[in-house]
């Protein structure tokens, strides 16, 4: 039966993590900004509501919960700020690779540091990389080059590769920050947005990694990828209609106040109709967001095509809704008394990190158009998460 | 008139649905269809009413897959012989599931109706 | 629990409607259009099958939502769900379709007990179709419906009315028309009052029907009524639900109350009409379009983008529906799913016909769509009204009108 009642642990979720938001992270999220890291005593909170480890498994001292819960709550706490959310340490996409593979030996010193209370921080190094190469010498992989900004680049003790060697075949790897497989942080000029986030260059100088360090290579790599990628997307939408969901509710209340020609600017028309688009947008991407997080969780076929859809419409509201956000409070919107300016910034960051709305957008075209030529669409998702549209 | 229709017992209501229609077999004149009436409640029981060649035959089994499958409660069976149930809000309603094809569901009461089955009873 | 899986009732009210707008509706889609009326002998047909369009309380009577008082109420949901099909075969058919039509919520909603029985039980498939009908637009008061003109005068026994109704649905064959009148034009909504005009009724009649841009096929009548009079048991409610005081605006809230039912199922037609649009652009895409060309590629990213905002729709669309079964305030979902849909419609059927071209002049299904699609996103409200609507909700905790 068709329903959008959330379920009684949602709800108890959703509570923790909306009083969370509220009282921890929307306070704080300015001094975050300015230090460009989450302090500890947030993280130190956020453990103590049990909100730190949704993603991995249990045996890595997760919650492992299922995507749909997961969406909900990510949406309260980016609502708080998306910024401190992007910055806090832990596994973070990399703990979806991790999820559908707890067995893999090469994550057990990962699983015993987990399991002993401290979550190292991992960077997620996705496919789209032009000053990267991997290349195969019989047993094992070297990688050399640099990378393009990764989120919690600066503050990772490991790094889950996503890519392609040479001769095009998808390879997972996993590093961990030693002396043998070394990478080093690239000091950059960072000043768009989401500064807490640890965005850095990760420098790989002939790295050489042993067999045992590869998760998964060929066909098992790319449905691998193409699982974790579903589920990554999905919870990058939450917290992107997180920061819509905030927008609009802030600028409600602020043209709900502001007075101009003697009334408030709520009652002019072009204020209020531009209030109402938000609206729509914030709820449209949400359904979006949460429809394709349940396809994740039932294993549906077309679960990966709802992941693109959901992250490119979202793409797309968190720069309209922010954007009016500053737009309607005027001046007031682009000097950072108000939080408006940061969630543009932000939002623009947020777009631009992982994958874009035109590129998600020719996946899902792709998909669209050939996937009634039966048997096809399974190499489809595979070339949708590991690769750009060629 | 003898019996009231709830005096008849499924397979006799059948028989009688059975000679209604080939005693006058113009209606069905270029039907090929095995319907399915799976019966349930307090009389229950599985029908199949084969139209074919201008002839109607009932068989109580289910060996030969039907083109289209009624599942309906033993009221409401009765309810739709004497046309009192409109087929279509019981579709719509849930009183009347269909499974396998829902034009042919639809074609079926059409036909029926073009009988008065209470006439034969 | 968040569940997007169709109950098996729900997959078999869709598969059935479905079934009837692809084999029943479809083939006279464009001849419908072109002969702007859907022919009669096929109303005379579906009628006989027992089809017909009522907006309320779909595939469910209340006799019996209140036999099985655990039972979940699904009729909203089971309304949009057909609707979305209806919408796909063809959405000025489906708008004529025998039965109450936009008159049946506010006779459901505000009739007396009498009132529902004699106007509702007039539709049966063993006798003509008939219709029902909404009228509450008028030459000078569309949109903002307390500008209403048409006067009630309170004689011995009943009303006298007289005014101009315009952008009336199936007004001409109706059997009866919910109408709406003032009694004082100085006291606003307050003054407001629903009637059922029945046809034939001395000084109520029909003096054009307008041609349109599209939805061709249904019938968009103009009513005039001069010093008519109506019976007292012909006012909705009767006269005691516009005495309480607590229901003072009475005529304006069985106005606006109905909307909170017809807007979702409104959407869900604007949702069917995208779609339809949207498969035969694709199968066209597939078929037509050369492979590997920057035209296919356009096309192909274009389609995407239509299948997202067809799924918003949808979904803004159910959830609407879901929380009017639970009895929960839905005006503002309503609001934006009539919004949504409404501009969606007409974005995606212009969509496909830019992909389609010239294509697209000529023998293509879309072109009607897209001019059918249009009244979408003014009908039951038009979009500004509808944004008005969301914003009045949003900013209603900070006690302010807007």
């Amino acid at each position: 039966m068709v329903s959008f009642k959330p379920s009684d642990e949602e709800a108890a979720f959703i509570h923790v993590a909306k009083n969370f938001a509220r009282e921890f992270i929307r306070p704080a999220a300015r001094e975050t900004e300015k230090n460009r890291q989450v302090s500890e005593n947030i993280v130190k909170k956020l453990k103590e509501a049990g909100m730190n480890n949704l993603e991995l498994p249990e045996s890595f001292g997760g919650l492992e919960l299922p995507v749909l819960s997961q969406v909900q709550i990510l949406e309260e706490l980016a609502y708080g700020d998306l910024d401190i959310v992007q910055g806090l340490p832990g596994a973070g996409e990399a703990g979806s690779f991790i999820r559908k593979r707890e067995e893999h030996p090469a994550f057990d010193s990962y699983k015993k540091a987990c399991q002993t209370g401290g979550i190292p921080t991992i960077a997620f190094c996705h496919p789209n990389q032009p000053k990267l190469t991997i290349s195969r010498h019989h047993d094992s992989y070297i990688i050399d080059g640099e990378t393009v900004p990764l989120r919690m680049g600066k503050f990772a003790d490991f790094v889950l590769l996503l890519g392609k060697e040479q001769n095009g075949e998808d390879v997972i790897i996993w590093l961990e920050n030693g002396s043998d497989t070394s990478f080093k942080a690239l000091d950059g000029d960072y000043r768009l947005g989401l500064l807490s986030a640890g965005f850095a260059c990760l420098s790989f100088q002939s790295v050489t990694v042993s067999k045992k360090s590869v998760i998964a290579c060929g066909s098992e790599a790319g449905q691998l990828a193409s699982l974790a990628m579903s589920r990554i997307r999905i919870m990058e939408a939450a917290k992107e209609v997180g920061v819509i969901s905030g927008a609009l509710d802030y600028t409600v209340e602020y043209t709900a106040s502001r007075k101009a020609f003697g009334s408030e600017i709520a009652k002019f028309q072009g204020v209020s109709f531009n209030v109402a688009q938000m609206a729509i947008h914030v709820k449209g991407a949400r359904h979006l967001a949460l429809y394709a997080a349940k396809q994740i969780d039932e294993g549906t076929s077309e679960a990966v095509f709802h992941s693109i859809q959901a992250l490119k419409n979202v793409h797309r509201a968190i720069r309209f809704v922010t954007d009016s956000a500053v737009q309607l409070l005027g001046g007031h919107g682009y000097v950072q008394d108000h939080p408006v300016e940061k969630w543009m910034r932000d939002g623009q960051a947020q777009v631009a990190w992982l994958e874009q709305e035109h590129d998600l957008n020719a996946y899902a075209g792709d998909w669209l158009v050939n996937k009634a030529e039966g048997g096809k669409a399974d190499d489809l998702l595979r070339t949708v998460s590991t690769t750009n549209p060629s | 008139m003898g019996k009231s229709i709830e005096e008849y017992t499924l397979t006799e209501a059948f028989a009688k649905i059975e000679e209604a229609i080939n005693a006058n077999p113009g209606p069905i004149e270029g039907v090929s269809t095995r319907y399915q009436f799976t019966i349930t409640g307090a009389e229950e029981g599985v029908y199949q009413l084969n139209l074919q060649n201008g002839k109607a035959e009932v068989a109580e089994d289910d060996e030969i897959p039907a083109d289209c499958t009624l599942i309906m409660s033993v009221d409401n069976f009765r309810q739709f012989l004497l046309g009192k149930l409109n087929g279509t809000v019981a579709f719509m309603s849930g009183k009347l599931k269909i499974k396998g094809d829902i034009g042919k569901a639809i074609k079926l009461e059409g036909i029926l109706k073009q009988y008065n089955v209470q006439d034969h009873l | 629990m968040i569940s997007y899986e169709l109950s098996p009732q729900q997959t078999q009210v869709r598969d059935v409607v479905h079934w009837f707008a692809a084999n029943e509706i479809r083939p006279i889609s464009l001849i419908a259009d072109e002969q702007k009326k859907v022919p009669d002998d096929w109303l005379q047909k579906v009628n006989q099958m027992g089809i017909s369009l009522s907006m309320s309380s779909f595939g469910e009577k209340k006799s019996e939502s209140k036999k099985q008082k655990n039972h979940e109420r699904q009729g909203n949901r089971l309304g949009v769900i057909a609707s979305e099909e209806l919408g796909w075969g063809d959405c000025a058919v489906a708008l004529t379709l025998p039965g109450p039509g936009l008159g049946g919520p506010p006779i459901q909603h505000s009739g007396t007990k009498e009132q529902k029985e004699r106007f509702l039980s007039i539709f049966s498939r063993e006798e003509e179709p008939k219709w029902g009908a909404y009228a509450l637009t008028e030459p000078e008061a569309g949109s903002d419906v307390s500008g209403l003109q048409t006067t009630a005068v309170k004689v011995d026994g009943g009303y006298i009315l007289n005014g101009q109704k315009i952008f009336i649905t199936n007004g001409k064959r109706a059997s009866w028309v919910v109408a709406f009148a003032t009694v004082d034009k100085t006291i606003g909504r307050a003054g407001h009052r629903a009637f059922v005009v029945e046809k034939g009724t001395p000084g109520f009649s029909c003096t054009r029907l307008a041609d349109k841009m599209g939805l061709r096929a249904s019938e968009t009548a103009e009513l005039v009524f001069e010093d008519c009079f109506v019976p007292d048991e012909n006012l909705l409610g009767g006269e005691e639900a516009y005495q309480n005081k607590e229901s003072r605006s009475g005529g304006f809230r069985v106005a606006m109350k109905t909307f909170d039912s017809t807007r979702p199922i409104i959407a869900a037609m604007a949702t069917g009409i995208a779609r339809a649009a949207y498969e035969y652009t694709l199968d066209f895409t597939q078929k037509e379009l050369p492979r590997h060309g920057t035209h296919y590629r356009q096309a192909s990213q274009l389609l995407a983008e239509m299948q997202e905002k067809i799924q918003v729709a949808r979904l803004l669309t159910w959830e609407s529906a879901w929380k009017g079964d639970l009895g929960k305030p839905n005006a503002q979902e309503a609001a934006m799913c009539k919004a949504y849909a409404g501009k969606i419609a007409l974005e995606v059927t212009s969509a496909s016909l830019e992909i389609m071209g010239p294509y697209g002049l000529k023998d293509n299904l879309v072109e009607k769509l897209y001019r059918d699609a249009k009244i979408y996103d003014i009908f039951e409200g038009t979009n500004q009204i509808q944004q008005l609507i969301i914003a009045r909700h949003l900013y209603e905790p900070y006690g302010l009108r807007v």
